[in-house]
């Protein structure tokens, strides 16, 4: 043992007792086999022998090393924080008598567990959400009445409206609307169709009965049952509430985020309406929007074909059709469902329009 | 060792400090808080905190830790060039306290909210201190980053509203509203403690959880966050809804904002 060696060096601590300066007074002290042994100042400070000394790891980041004891005149404690003196100190200390530092045990656990809630709920809560997402979509759409999503419907497209440039009285208007409502007979909803002027092959649908054709779209059918396979597609978007699904979906997402982030931002409504008319629709919803809309055909006395071969055509056309097929994804497997949900041996009349005539000059 | 600074500190709740140097002797600060200097005072500003000895590296990584902290990369050190004492000041930036604090009395080192440094003699070291106890570092009120400050002579912390100091018994221990701590001694154990009744923690209005201080050491307490501050004036700006223009004593007859200030005023 170089316990002499040990005795000779000065070590440095802030000591704290009665008679001493509130914040403490840096000392220096030696250790030795006999105990604690406080230089200058403090020379008076006695500490009893090693074996009684409670001791722990404590103050800021329990960097420090806090040796408390006790006298006639009150309580001591001296904090070390240099590293070479506290490895002296702990080859001294006994550790039977080092003391746990920080509160009690009970405490502690409450805390940590009061912690544990804290951060694991909103995780747990953020995996349910993307979890069950479809499921809570579902839930939430089947709440919103028809007369809401006809109301909102109606704000969005007065909202598209100017930036279309409708031809009410258009040629094909007659027929379109006609076409709409034998494909929608029945319906909750008070479909409403227009045709915009538009060299795009594109037609749309918004939530409560909002379907609007481009004079481009008219032109590249070649049949009326191709004009009625679109139409029967995006109707459906409608009946299914596509849209509103995808509206709950982006605004449930918002909500969630506003919530988990802290957003307070007021004008969420005002911003979903806009969304309305930027919708997206998913692929599931773009199939079951071919499968539904050729059972309507099929009820409405319509041939269903029109719509399979207007979609071959669009697909081997590429380039002149990147709207609608950027929107509406274009796939082998999507046409064989669409083909294979053809009815067979029936046989349907040809619808009575002139067809040729109708779509306009627009080619 | 660190220069032997004499100091004045003016004012009652927007202070500000006027240090003296003699002949030779220097005060850093911080970048911006400089209020007036008189003549014969050179201003150097370094990188890091001006103590790194340890080459580029040293300076690089002084100054990366400044910047965690929030503080400007740079340090200004001000230094008396001239023949007799000069005076440079440094003024607290929002309503609050300045208090001097002597490292050599409390033991060389001082842990103190990040922001809370304003000056210090030259030889005071300013470096960060991470806050390892999870629970602290997230619902203590003062983040996982802390100040500290190293050395043997003077340094003046600045924190919010009026300051308290505590000095902790061995032992003794204090709960304190999270983020009303501004510093304390190192040999002072600080950690959290969930309220216990989830009534009060709800709606008590102080959090779930307290600051917890044992002593021994001396802490020095805030009775005004600037956070607290900023979220009522935010909270009574008129874009956000607060109600009380001055402008207009018409608006705020017919408005209503008579009854309001009756019912929704401030209640505090």
């Amino acid at each position: 043992m170089s316990v002499g060696a040990l005795q000779s060096t000065a070590l440095r601590g802030q000591l704290y007792g009665p008679g001493l300066a509130p914040a403490g007074v840096p000392t220096t002290f030696s250790a030795s086999a006999l105990g604690l042994e406080f230089n200058g100042d403090n020379a008076a400070v006695t500490a009893p022998t090693w074996h009684r000394l409670a001791w722990r790891h404590g103050g800021f980041n329990a960097t420090q090393l806090i040796v408390e004891w006790t006298t006639d005149a009150g309580a001591y404690s001296l904090a070390v924080s240099d590293a070479a003196a506290q490895s002296v100190l702990l080859a001294h200390l006994a550790p039977a008598t080092q003391v746990a530092a920080g509160p009690s045990r009970g405490t502690r656990t409450a805390s940590n567990a009061v912690i544990a809630v804290l951060v694991v709920v909103p995780l747990l809560l953020i995996g349910l959400l993307v979890w069950q997402a479809d499921r809570l979509i579902d839930w939430a759409v089947a709440k919103i009445p028809v007369e809401t999503e006809i109301t909102l419907g109606r704000e969005a497209f007065a909202q598209q409206r100017t930036r279309l440039a409708l031809e009410d009285s258009h040629p094909a208007a007659a027929m379109v609307r006609e076409l709409g409502a034998r494909l929608g007979r029945g319906s909750k909803y008070p479909y409403e169709f227009h045709i915009a002027r538009d060299d795009t092959a594109n037609a749309f649908a918004m939530p409560g009965g909002f379907v609007v054709i481009h004079t481009g779209l008219l032109a590249r059918a070649d049949s009326a049952e191709e004009l009625a396979g679109v139409m029967a597609h995006e109707i459906q978007h409608v009946e299914r509430r596509h849209g509103l699904r995808g509206l709950v979906h982006a605004a449930g997402w918002r909500v969630a985020l506003s919530v988990i982030l802290g957003d307070t931002g007021g004008s969420l409504a005002a911003s979903w309406v806009e969304n309305l008319g930027a919708l997206r629709f998913s692929r599931s919803q773009e199939t079951d929007a071919d499968l539904q809309g050729v059972q309507a055909l099929v009820r409405a006395d319509i041939d269903p074909r029109g719509m399979a071969t207007f979609f071959r055509k669009m697909a081997a056309d590429g380039s002149a059709m990147p709207e609608l097929l950027s929107s509406h994804p274009a796939s082998e497997a999507r046409f064989a469902e669409v083909e294979a949900a053809m009815p067979k041996g029936r046989v349907f009349p040809r619808l009575a329009y002139d067809y040729a005539r109708l779509r306009g000059t627009t080619k | 060792m660190a220069d032997v600074i004499d100091y004045e500190i003016f004012g009652t709740e927007m202070q500000y400090v006027e240090v003296e140097l003699d002949p030779g002797e220097a005060a850093i600060g911080e970048a911006g808080s400089m209020m007036y200097m008189q003549d014969g005072i050179a201003l150097e500003t370094v990188f890091g905190d001006g103590n790194q000895q340890g080459g580029l590296f040293g300076k690089l990584l002084g100054a990366g830790k400044r910047l965690l902290t929030g503080e400007s990369l740079f340090m200004t050190i001000y230094s008396n060039q001239a023949s007799g004492k000069k005076r440079v000041a440094f003024a607290a930036p929002y309503p609050g306290k300045i208090v001097p604090i002597d490292l050599s009395t409390i033991g060389g080192t001082f842990i103190c909210q990040k922001d809370a440094f304003l000056c210090a003699a030259r030889g005071v070291s300013v470096g960060i201190a991470f806050q390892r106890k999870l629970g602290a570092g997230f619902f203590g009120g003062e983040g996982f980053i802390m100040q500290k400050l190293e050395g043997n002579g003077l340094a003046f912390v600045h924190a919010g509203g009026t300051l308290l100091k505590r000095d902790l018994a061995p032992g003794e221990l204090l709960r304190v509203d999270t983020g009303c701590l501004v510093g304390m001694q190192p040999s002072v154990d600080y950690d959290i403690e969930y309220v216990g009744k989830i009534k009060t923690a709800l709606f008590g209005g102080e959090g779930l959880f307290f600051a917890t201080l044992r002593g021994p050491g001396t802490v020095y307490l805030q009775s005004l966050p600037l956070s607290r501050l900023a979220s009522r004036i935010f909270a009574a700006a008129p874009q956000r809804g607060g109600s009380r223009e001055e402008g207009s004593v018409l608006g705020g007859l017919l408005g209503g904002a008579a009854l309001g200030g009756l019912l929704g005023g401030d209640d505090e």
